[in-house]
């Protein structure tokens, strides 16, 4: 057992499957099928967070964008855009094809900075609980994520949870209010 | 490397990764849904970053900004999703080389 | 660190419990299949199915052997890989939500038995993990997607229109779902499943002022998740031919009928969990039982006869209830249930702040 790291192991496979979904998301004409592959990278997502340590943040995502947010895209994908799209592949349009290959030049090339200048020791610690890496950890019985993150947001940023919750708001309101046919003009 | 940690640099190379390819899906596709889903593949590649370093400096707020974050994006796909239906109604089309005029 | 042998790890005691709950699961729903033909037999003066075997009791098989050996189709211009993915995301989801339901406490084992599992307590359940009531409906949340692409897959507009109802009615419902879950979760402080059951054993959260809200909106909103009378709209026989289960025959469709009921059962557990106490004894058996090694299966047998009450009141309300129209489904979600929910968050924050 020495040989195998199984979070390591772990971690690639959750790696492979994210980055095989999001090549399917870009490249599938269907956009049934895309939302689809869409939604297997944001499960493979979970589950990284689940490995890095954030549980509470894995269960979420699933519930949110997984639960809510991707069944909104299939809705209106199967009501509106159920062609097939035509797209040239990349070698047909020079001008898109330079641009890409200039996005993937810049961040291979920031990566390569980030890598020759930092302190490659730098390791995430999986297994230390909260209640060892926190100072406040005592004073508030912490066992796992979901303790900690109320704790931070419910006495450090109750503002921003309050202004997000109308921004909610405004974006339920805003989207009835541009999707909605307008009655008086058309009919 | 200890059996328990992971190195900052699988998980830096796997973002910036996601990251390029939620760009090239932006810049390559024609359909406005898949464009659309593409900036969300983005916006949750930059929550995996944030994650990361919440862990490793045991620091809270990257796990916070999460949630903001996710609120956020949730509030904007929900509104380009309500564009695209309009547009789809004003212009009878989801294609974004196909809107060049004004009207 | 003593070096654990094989039979000792963890994960190998979790395998036996996820092949146990899985057999007792599937063996589960095919029984209450028969047992609503027989229930609704009886409610409508009738025996129900006493041919197959005493009593009916081979009737799971012979329906198991007639699915099975049934001619599998697949119609001509489907989406070959949705059309065959839909029932697998079903059933699987409907297994997935067993993970965190806990049948007994945290037991500590006499020092033979801790011998045998490598540490010195045992708990009843798949795995523990701290948010077990979000993890419940996250899993539940994902069971929208095997109904989205089963009506959308078959080319049937028929099948489309009713998944695209269900779907719509699904996750309408699913929000005053989580929201009445909340007053309870605000009650104990806790996300663990096994720290909300232990807080109830004082007495259950339906006695509690805002339990007793949220029970009732809880258990509207459990018949409109599992698609089931009085809001079956999207799947009644004479409404809209199946609706979104229009094209699947022999083995696919029964997936969909297992996931179904697997379905109502693990919300007739989850029921009893959130409110009426899990496997907390009534308080004059609690001192008779505390010391025996049989304890905690008196309360795995009380838990069980709690679940099977609302198992009973699915099929009861199924056989005894008209239909609800579309828009008045709808109606009722949004326009009563959330705001009954949001009233009863209210109340139970006064609730926690005044005790």
């Amino acid at each position: 057992m020495e040989l195998i790291n199984i979070r390591h192991l772990l971690f690639f496979l959750f790696s492979f499957l994210m980055i095989g979904s999001s090549v399917g998301v870009i490249l599938h004409k269907n956009p049934v099928k895309a939302a689809m592959f869409l939604v297997v990278f944001f499960v493979g997502l979970a589950a990284t967070y689940a490995l890095l340590g954030a549980e509470v943040l894995a269960t979420i995502q699933i519930l949110v964008y997984v639960g809510a947010i991707m069944v909104l895209f299939l809705f209106v994908i199967m009501l509106i855009a159920v062609r097939d799209e035509n797209f040239d592949p990349l070698g047909n349009n020079i001008g898109r094809f330079l641009t890409m290959l200039f996005v993937g030049l810049t961040f291979a090339g920031a990566l390569l900075v980030y890598q020759s200048s930092s302190n490659i020791q730098d390791e995430i610690p999986v297994t230390d609980k909260y209640s060892k890496m926190l100072d406040y950890a005592k004073d508030y019985r912490i066992e796992g994520n979901a303790e900690v993150l109320s704790v931070e947001l419910f006495q450090n940023y109750v503002l921003p949870f309050e202004v997000a919750s109308v921004i909610l708001l405004v974006a339920v309101i805003g989207s009835i209010i541009i999707a909605k046919r307008n009655r008086r003009y058309q009919e | 490397m200890n059996a328990d940690t992971i190195p900052i640099n699988y998980v830096l190379t796997l973002v910036f990764v996601l990251f390029s390819i939620g760009i090239a899906g932006v810049l390559s596709r024609k359909n406005v849904i898949v464009i659309i889903m593409s900036v969300e593949m983005m916006l949750n590649s930059v929550n995996l970053l944030f994650i990361a370093f919440a862990r490793l400096w045991g620091n809270q707020n990257g796990e916070i900004m999460v949630i903001f974050v996710m609120a956020v994006a949730a509030a904007e796909a929900a509104i380009g999703l309500a564009l695209v239906i309009a547009m789809h109604r004003n212009f009878q089309t989801i294609d974004m080389t196909e809107i060049k005029e004004l009207s | 660190m003593p070096e654990l042998a094989w039979y000792q790890t963890e994960v190998f005691w979790t395998l036996i419990k996820i092949a146990l709950i899985f057999f007792i699961l599937i063996t589960g729903a095919a029984y209450y299949t028969l047992m609503e033909r027989k229930w609704a037999g009886y409610f409508q003066d009738r025996y129900g199915p006493n041919r197959a075997g005493f009593w009916g009791i081979f009737q799971p098989l012979a329906d198991g052997v007639k699915f099975l050996t049934k001619q599998e189709t697949i119609p001509k211009n489907v989406d070959v890989v949705l059309f065959l993915i839909a029932p697998i995301i079903s059933v699987t989801t409907a297994v997935m939500l067993w993970a965190v339901i806990p049948f007994t406490p945290e037991i500590a084992v006499s020092p033979e038995t801790s011998e045998l599992l490598g540490k010195d307590t045992f708990i009843l359940q798949v795995t523990n993990v701290n948010s077990g009531i979000l993890y419940i409906f996250a899993i539940s949340s994902l069971a929208v997607y095997g109904i989205m692409l089963a009506g959308w897959s078959s080319n049937n507009k028929y099948s489309l229109m009713g998944s695209v109802r269900s779907t719509a009615q699904m996750i309408s419902y699913e929000l005053s779902l989580g929201m009445s879950v909340i007053s309870v979760i605000i009650m104990t402080g806790h996300l663990d499943m096994v720290k909300i059951i232990e807080a109830q054993s004082a007495g259950w959260f339906l006695f509690t002022i805002p339990g007793f809200l949220a029970f009732w909106i809880f258990l509207i909103a459990i018949f409109a998740e599992t698609n089931r009378l009085p809001f079956d709209l999207a799947e009644a026989e004479s409404e809209l031919v199946v609706g979104f289960h229009t094209e699947y025959g022999a083995f696919k469709f029964a997936l969909f009928f297992i996931a179904e009921y697997m379905n109502m059962i693990t919300l007739s557990f989850l029921i009893a969990i959130l409110f009426l106490g899990g496997w907390n004894v009534p308080g004059f058996i609690a001192p008779l039982v505390s010391g025996a090694w049989w304890g905690p299966l008196v309360g795995v047998g009380f838990f069980v006869l709690k679940a099977l009450f609302f198992v009973f009141f699915f099929v009861w309300v199924r056989w005894s209830l008209p239909r609800f129209r579309y828009d008045q489904l709808m109606n009722l979600g949004w326009k009563y249930l959330l705001p009954g929910s949001l009233i009863q968050i209210f109340v139970a924050g006064l609730y926690a702040y005044w005790r």
